[in-house]
């Protein structure tokens, strides 16, 4: 298995609660990788600590290694002398809640990713940003409104925004963090089916309350419960055969 | 049914109160401004605004002088306070955690509530009268060829008190419009690979940025009207602006000096003096919030 990242012994805390306890995972190149769980298991905290936005809360601390094998960086992410903003920009982000600039325009959300890592020829912009939309589907419902807010789309065509800005600067991880829990079922689907085309080009780790999805969508599942990575599986064996009792519980509705 | 009727007549009551307390307090700010509209009008000509002041007791001459006067000491002042107040104001609202936010936070509260004349009157000492060069045992300072003592009734003193007043105003105002921004919106520059002061400088000033030039406008309009500070620092002059280090005139020190003056027609041209300030800030605040409905809006 070509694996991107690694994490070896995971812990983070909120102040003085402890949300993640040794969470160990090898996650695997060009797949989509599924996190699961119970509300707060930990998921939303796992995901924040791949791109080291977890520790700009105050008073949130982080323990343990994620090596990262990516094109142009190869090691542990959480080195005291890697730079956080560097790491940042090898992975995309996409959040729960649609949250494009508002004050900025269709165009210039996908385009600032470009803009702050120094690309300034307007041409290849221009190719970059109707690309990124194309692949975030989105490019033929927002061609006549390229100027206008990016709050000015609907709630689904927001997410897709947010998905061709995070994907634009070209990063090798996206970072999902239940991107379809505002939407509804349409927008779901539309993104659900562009995430299975953008595993091509990208590593996809999503996290979701909504087993069904990880189910349709993903090649690997990871269950985790109060703040532990209980199994990691391929999505089928997790899904038919469980190998954790808490797993089978879980899946089967008897909680969570 | 007595429950309900009751209240009923005690949310009347209260409505009342409300009403009552609002007339109270339209009365007197609805008669300056009828007082200031009608006597200033009458004594508004196209000479007033053209024409420079007459030394006193010749009679006629005009406010455009004092126009210039204020226009002047505004722009010098918000060139100087705008930025530190915007610096200010960013500190306080992204750096919360820094050790010397608490102080510096303590400083623009105390220095906001801060007796204009204070200010004056530190500014007359320190720079009019040049005791800050006294304090280093020199009189003057010279840079290359240009050299700075005591300045004497001079624009640049008038223009650094008044940017005093405006830096707390502007830094109150940028903290709280910057505290609006979104986390998700910060989240969103952060996970780009925005640093830090990259985050705040595209990302959220822009997304406050109506608010940061309401609190701009806010604090031009405070300075625009002042006068104590003024008395101490330009103390006035009937001329047009003649250059940074000499006396300059100011709406305010017209109303001030013309007002308690003998003369009718001194009188009237306060008068006018007060209905252009007015206007003045008037027609900002309504312009600035129109453009912002017409452009930031979204």
């Amino acid at each position: 298995m070509d694996i991107i990242l690694s994490v070896k012994n995971l812990n983070a805390w909120y102040g003085e609660k402890q949300a993640l306890f040794d969470v160990s995972i090898d996650i695997p190149r060009y797949h989509i990788t599924a996190i699961i769980g119970p509300s707060g298991c930990g998921k939303t905290t796992f995901l924040r600590c791949l791109n080291r936005l977890h520790e700009l809360g105050q008073g949130n601390k982080v323990k343990g290694e994620v090596y990262f094998y990516g094109r142009n960086f190869k090691g542990n992410i959480y080195d005291p002398n890697v730079d956080p903003t560097e790491i940042r920009k090898h992975m995309g982000m996409v959040f729960q809640k649609p949250n494009p600039f508002p004050m900025l325009s269709v165009y210039d959300n996908v385009a600032i990713g470009l803009k702050i890592n120094g690309i300034k020829d307007k041409k290849k912009i221009d190719e970059i940003v109707m690309n990124s939309l194309k692949k975030a589907y989105l490019l033929d419902e927002v061609k006549d409104s390229l100027n206008k807010s990016g709050a000015s789309l609907s709630g689904g065509q927001q997410q897709r925004l947010c998905i061709a800005r995070a994907i634009a600067y070209n990063p090798e991880i996206l970072l999902m963090d239940e991107p379809t829990s505002a939407l509804d079922p349409i927008a779901t689907s539309k993104i659900e089916q562009l995430l299975v085309e953008l595993k091509k080009e990208f590593t996809i780790i999503i996290v979701t309350h909504n087993m069904q999805q990880a189910a349709r969508i993903s090649d690997y599942t990871a269950f985790m419960y109060l703040g532990k990575l209980i199994e990691f599986a391929p999505t089928e064996e997790l899904f038919e055969t469980p190998k954790h009792e808490l797993t089978e519980k879980y899946i089967t509705g008897k909680f969570g | 049914m007595k429950m309900f009727s009751l209240k009923k007549f005690y949310n009347l009551a209260f409505i009342s109160i409300c009403v009552i307390a609002f007339i109270l307090a339209m009365i007197p700010l609805a008669w300056i401004l009828i007082e200031v509209i009608i006597r200033g009008i009458s004594a508004l000509s196209i000479e007033l605004l053209i024409n420079t002041a007459n030394p006193p007791g010749i009679p006629g001459g005009g406010i455009a002088n004092y126009i210039q006067g204020t226009i002047i000491l505004v722009g010098l002042a918000s060139l100087i306070g705008f930025p530190v107040g915007l610096l200010l104001g960013i500190f306080l609202s992204e750096y919360k955690e820094h050790k010397l936010a608490p102080y510096v936070r303590f400083f623009v509260e105390v220095f906001a509530e801060f007796p204009a004349i204070v200010i004056g009157i530190f500014i007359y000492v320190i720079l009019v009268r040049g005791d800050i060069f006294k304090l280093f045992g020199v009189e003057k300072v010279c840079i290359g060829g240009f050299c700075i003592g005591a300045t004497g009734f001079a624009a640049i003193a008038g223009a650094i008190s008044l940017a005093l007043l405006m830096i707390p105003i502007v830094a109150k105002s940028v903290e709280e419009s910057l505290s609006l921004v979104p986390i998700s919106i910060k989240e969103a520059a952060l996970s780009l690979g925005m640093s830090r002061w990259k985050s705040v400088f595209i990302i959220s000033i822009s997304y406050a940025r109506s608010g940061i030039l309401l609190a701009y406008i806010l604090a031009l309009s405070r300075i625009a009207g002042e006068a104590a500070p003024l008395l101490l620092t330009v103390l006035g002059s009937f001329y047009w602006f003649t250059g940074l280090f000499d006396r300059i005139g100011a709406l305010p020190l017209a109303i001030f000096t013309y007002g308690i003056s003998p003369f009718e027609d001194l009188k009237a041209q306060a008068w006018a003096a007060s209905l252009l300030l007015i206007l003045a800030i008037l027609i900002l605040n309504i312009g600035l919030k129109i453009i912002i409905k017409r452009k930031f809006a979204w």
